[in-house]
C-alpha cells in the first residue's frame, strides 16, 4: 500500500502537471445532503498555490479552509512543503471561491501529522469553528477539495473510524480522495470538520488526519504571544528528534517478540505499528531454500518531494542447501548480503554514506556484520541507518538480517541495533 | 680481434674479422669497418697497437668522439680487450678476441638462450590449461545455480578465445617487426596475468573477510592487478620490440597507468566522497571458532566513529556548498 500512498501523496501536490490518476472527477454530488453541504460550506474552502518565484507559476497545488475571522487557513504540511525546505525559491497563496488569490505565510506546522497553519490577510471569509468530534462509523461525510485543480468539487463517503496500530493517527474514511484535495476538509452533514484529507491508497481507501491534531496545532498557532519560528526547517527536525524519540524508546526491548527461522531466532514485530508477512520457497531448479519475514511501519512522514522519514523495516531470510557445496553456499550468502537498504536521495538531502564491517561473536553465533549511515544535510542530529548481519561457521543454511531506521538520532539508532544484534541467537534444540 | 656491429636491443647484426692493425672504423668506403650511420664520420677511429701487446681504440678528431655505452662518457681513447662495447655515432660496436670460449651447441628442439623459462613448450601448456581450469572452477564456485560442469567450461572457452585473438594481436605485429610470430608465448602471457588476477581476488575475498577493518585489502590486490598488466604488457613488449629492458617497463607503466587514470576520473567524477563507503562484505566458509571476531559492544565503538565521519562529511559539503555561493 505504502508505496501508491507514496506516490499519490506526492502526486496530489503536483496535481497541475497533469498527472493522470484515477477516475471519479470530479465528484459524486450526488444526493440532496452533499448538494446542501456543498451550498452552504463551499465558501470557506479554498485553493492553495506554490508559487516558484522566478518562473512566476504554480509548482504545486492543495486544498485548505479557514478556521478563524483572523486568517487563518489549514492545510497539509505537503502542500506547502516547497516553501519550508526552500523558502528563498517558493512563496504560497491562497485562491477563494471568487477565483481571488492572495498571498499566505506558513504560521505553524505539524510535520509528522502532516498539517500545516497559514496566515492569510483577513477579508471577511467564512470559516469552519473546529470542535472534537467523534462520529460513529459508518456516518456519511463530505470531503472538499480542489481535485487535479479542476474546481472545488464534493465527495460523498463513510466514516471507518480509526486506523489500527499506526505511528501516529489516521482516519480511514471511503470515499475517492484525490491528488489536489490534500489539505482540504471533510465534514459531517452540519459542517463539522472531521479531518483534514491527506491521502489515499487507491480504490476509495481514503486517510484524513484526525481534527484533534489540527485543535492542537491551531491552538498553538493562535496563542496570544505564539511567534512563527526563524525557520521552519528548524521545527520540522525536531518534530522528528522528538517523535522518534517516542517510538524508538522500547523497540527490541527485553520483552521483545521473537520467532523461530530455520534453526536460527529472531525478533518480530518489535512495536504494534510493525506490520509482519512472510514466505518460504522452494524451488525444483534452485538448489537452495530461502525462507522470508519481514516487518515495517506502514507510516512515513513527508517531508518533501525529495525525502521522506520515519520508516523501519526489518528483513529476515534464512538460506539452506543441500546441493551447494559450502564455497558455492557462501558465494550465495555473499551475493544475498550485498547492497544497502537505503532509498535513493539525493545529495542535497543526505551525505554519502559511511560504513564500516566487523566479525561479531555473542553466545551460539558468529556473525558478520555492516553497519551503514547518513546525515541529513537539512535537519540537524537526524540519521538514516541500515545495519546487517550474517551467520557465519554453518556450511549448508545461514541467516541474513537487515535492519533499516530513517529519520533517528545516530544514539538512538546505535542502541536499537545494539538490542536487535542482542535479540538474534540459534533456536532452542 | 672481431667487431661485433650491434642492434638498439643488443643482438649481433653484422660481424667483421681485423687481422693486421692499424685498422680503421668509419662511414668512408675505404675502411675496414664500414658504418652506415650519419652520425658516424666518415675516418671516426683507428685501432692500433698501444705499445704493450695491447689494442686501442684511437679518436680520429670525430665530431661525437667515442662514447662509452653504459656511462655515455665521451672519450679520445679507449683501451680494447675481448667483450669491451663502445659507441660511434649511434651505432654500439663490440670488441671479442677470436679465442673466446662458447657454450657447447643447444639440441634441437630446446628452448632458446634469452627467451626465459616461459618458452618452454610444456610450460606453456601448463600455464595456458591450468588458467583454462581456474576460469572454469572460480566460475562454478561463484555460481549458485543449477549450472553444469560442461556449461562453465565452455563460458571458459570463450574466454580463452578472447584471449586467443589477443595474443594472436600481438603474434602478428612479431611477426611484422621480428619475423616471428611466438603466438604460443604471446598466448601465455594473459594467461599469466589472468590467473594472476584471480588468485589475487580471492586472496583479497578471504583476507577482507578475516580482518574486515584491518586493511585497504581492495586497494592492495588493485596494486597487484596493475602489477600484473604492467608485467604482462612489458613481457608483449620483449618480444615484438628491441626496446630496452628499462624502455619496456616505462612504457608499459605509462599505458596501464595512463589507462587507470583515466577510468579512475571517469568513475569518481566530482564525488570524492563517495569513495571508500562499500556496504558490501564477503562471507567465507570458515569453522566459527577459526573466525577473528570481536564482541558486539567491540563493533559498536567502531560504529561510533562513523557518526564523526559523517557529520564531518556534512560539515565539508556545507562549507563547500557556502563556498559555491
Amino acid at each position: 500500500m505504502s508505496l501508491v500512498h507514496r506516490a499519490l501523496r506526492i502526486s496530489g501536490a503536483l496535481a497541475v502537471l497533469g498527472v493522470a490518476l484515477g477516475s471519479g472527477l470530479p465528484a459524486q454530488a450526488g444526493s440532496p445532503d452533499a448538494a446542501l453541504v456543498y451550498r452552504r460550506f463551499a465558501a470557506r474552502v479554498v485553493k492553495i498555490q506554490s508559487i516558484e518565484k522566478r518562473s512566476g507559476a504554480k509548482s504545486a497545488i492543495g486544498s485548505g479552509f479557514f478556521v478563524s475571522g483572523a486568517g487563518h487557513v489549514v492545510t497539509n504540511y505537503h502542500v506547502v512543503s516547497e516553501l519550508i525546505n526552500r523558502p528563498e525559491r517558493y512563496r504560497a497563496e491562497l485562491v477563494d471561491g471568487g477565483e481571488r488569490s492572495r498571498p499566505v505565510e506558513v504560521l505553524a506546522i505539524d510535520v509528522v501529522h502532516d498539517l500545516a497553519v497559514l496566515q492569510a490577510g483577513p477579508a471577511g471569509d467564512p470559516w469552519f469553528t473546529l470542535a472534537p468530534a467523534s462520529p460513529d462509523r459508518g456516518t456519511r461525510l463530505y470531503s472538499m477539495g480542489h481535485p487535479h485543480d479542476l474546481g472545488l468539487s464534493i465527495v460523498e463517503g463513510t466514516y471507518n473510524g480509526l486506523l489500527e496500530h499506526t505511528l501516529y493517527p489516521k482516519i480511514h474514511f471511503t470515499g475517492s480522495i484525490n491528488p489536489g484535495m490534500s489539505g482540504g476538509p471533510t465534514v459531517n452533514a452540519e459542517g463539522t470538520v472531521v479531518g483534514v484529507n491527506v491521502s489515499t491508497a487507491g480504490e476509495q481507501v481514503s486517510f484524513l488526519v484526525p481534527v484533534d491534531r489540527v485543535i492542537a496545532l491551531v491552538d498553538e498557532a493562535t496563542r496570544p504571544g505564539y511567534v512563527r519560528p526563524d525557520s521552519l526547517l528548524r521545527t520540522v527536525a525536531q518534530q522528528l528528534l522528538s517523535y522518534q524519540d517516542t517510538y524508538l524508546a522500547r523497540l527490541f526491548a527485553d520483552s521483545a517478540r521473537t520467532v523461530t527461522l530455520g534453526g536460527y531466532q529472531v525478533p518480530t514485530e518489535p512495536a504494534p505499528f510493525f506490520k509482519c508477512w512472510g514466505d518460504a520457497s522452494h524451488s525444483r531448479t534452485r538448489p537452495y531454500e530461502t525462507i522470508e519475514h519481514q516487518c515495517s511501519t506502514d507510516d512515513y512522514v513527508f517531508i518533501s518531494g525529495e525525502q521522506s522519514s520515519g520508516v523501519l523495516t526489518l528483513q529476515h531470510t534464512v538460506l539452506s542447501t543441500r546441493d551447494l557445496n559450502r564455497f558455492r553456499f557462501y558465494s550465495l550468502l555473499t551475493s544475498q548480503f550485498s547492497g544497502d537498504g537505503f532509498a535513493f536521495q539525493g545529495r542535497e538531502v543526505v551525505t554519502p554514506r559511511r560504513c564500516t564491517s566487523g566479525n561479531v561473536r555473542q553466545p551460539g553465533l558468529a556473525l558478520a556484520t555492516v553497519f551503514c549511515t547518513r546525515r541529513y544535510r537539512k535537519l540537524d542530529g537526524l540519521y538514516d541507518v541500515f545495519f546487517k548481519a550474517a551467520t557465519l561457521g554453518d556450511p549448508s543454511s545461514g541467516l541474513i538480517t537487515t535492519l533499516t531506521l530513517s529519520g533517528v538520532t545516530f544514539e538512538n539508532a546505535r542502541r536499537v541495533v545494539e538490542r536487535f544484534l542482542a535479540s538474534l541467537g540459534r533456536a532452542p534444540e | 680481434m672481431i667487431v661485433e656491429i650491434l642492434d638498439r636491443r643488443g643482438a649481433v647484426r653484422h660481424r667483421v674479422r681485423l687481422a693486421a692493425f692499424p685498422a680503421t672504423i668509419g662511414r668512408g668506403y675505404g675502411n675496414d669497418v664500414i658504418l652506415d650511420d650519419r652520425y658516424v664520420d666518415p675516418l671516426h677511429a683507428r685501432l692500433e697497437w698501444d705499445g704493450h701487446g695491447g689494442l686501442v681504440l684511437v679518436d680520429q678528431g670525430s665530431v661525437n668522439l667515442l662514447r662509452d655505452p653504459a656511462s655515455g662518457q665521451r672519450t679520445r681513447q679507449l683501451p680494447v680487450r675481448s667483450g669491451v662495447e663502445v659507441r660511434l655515432g649511434r651505432t654500439t660496436l663490440r670488441f671479442m678476441d677470436p679465442a673466446t670460449a662458447l657454450e657447447p651447441a643447444l639440441r634441437d628442439g630446446a628452448i632458446r638462450e634469452g627467451d626465459g623459462p616461459m618458452a618452454h613448450p610444456l610450460v606453456m601448456a601448463a600455464i595456458i590449461l591450468g588458467t583454462g581450469v581456474l576460469l572454469t572452477l572460480n566460475s562454478w564456485l561463484g555460481k549458485t545455480d543449477r549450472t553444469r560442469l560442461s556449461e562453465l567450461a565452455g563460458e571458459a572457452l570463450i574466454a580463452l578465445l578472447m584471449v586467443m585473438v589477443w595474443a594472436g594481436g600481438w603474434a602478428l605485429v612479431n611477426r611484422i617487426t621480428q619475423q616471428r610470430f611466438r603466438f604460443p608465448e604471446h598466448l601465455t602471457i594473459p594467461c599469466v596475468v589472468l590467473s594472476g588476477y584471480i588468485v589475487a581476488n580471492t586472496v583479497e575475498e578471504w583476507l577482507s573477510f578475516l580482518v574486515p577493518e584491518g586493511f585497504a585489502w581492495a586497494t592492495l590486490i588493485a596494486g597487484v592487478g596493475l602489477a600484473l598488466s604492467v608485467w604482462g604488457l612489458a613481457a608483449h613488449l620483449a618480444r615484438v620490440s628491441t626496446l630496452s629492458r628499462a624502455a619496456q617497463w616505462l612504457w608499459s607503466l605509462a599505458v596501464v597507468g595512463a589507462l587507470t587514470g583515466v577510468v579512475t576520473l571517469a568513475n569518481s567524477g566530482d564525488q570524492p566522497e563517495f569513495a571508500g563507503a562499500s556496504s558490501d562484505s564477503q562471507l567465507k566458509p570458515l569453522p566459527a571458532r577459526w573466525i577473528p571476531t570481536t564482541t558486539p559492544a567491540e563493533f559498536l565503538t567502531e560504529v561510533d566513529q562513523l557518526k564523526e565521519d559523517v557529520d564531518e562529511l556534512n560539515d565539508r559539503m556545507a562549507k563547500r556548498d557556502a563556498d559555491a555561493e
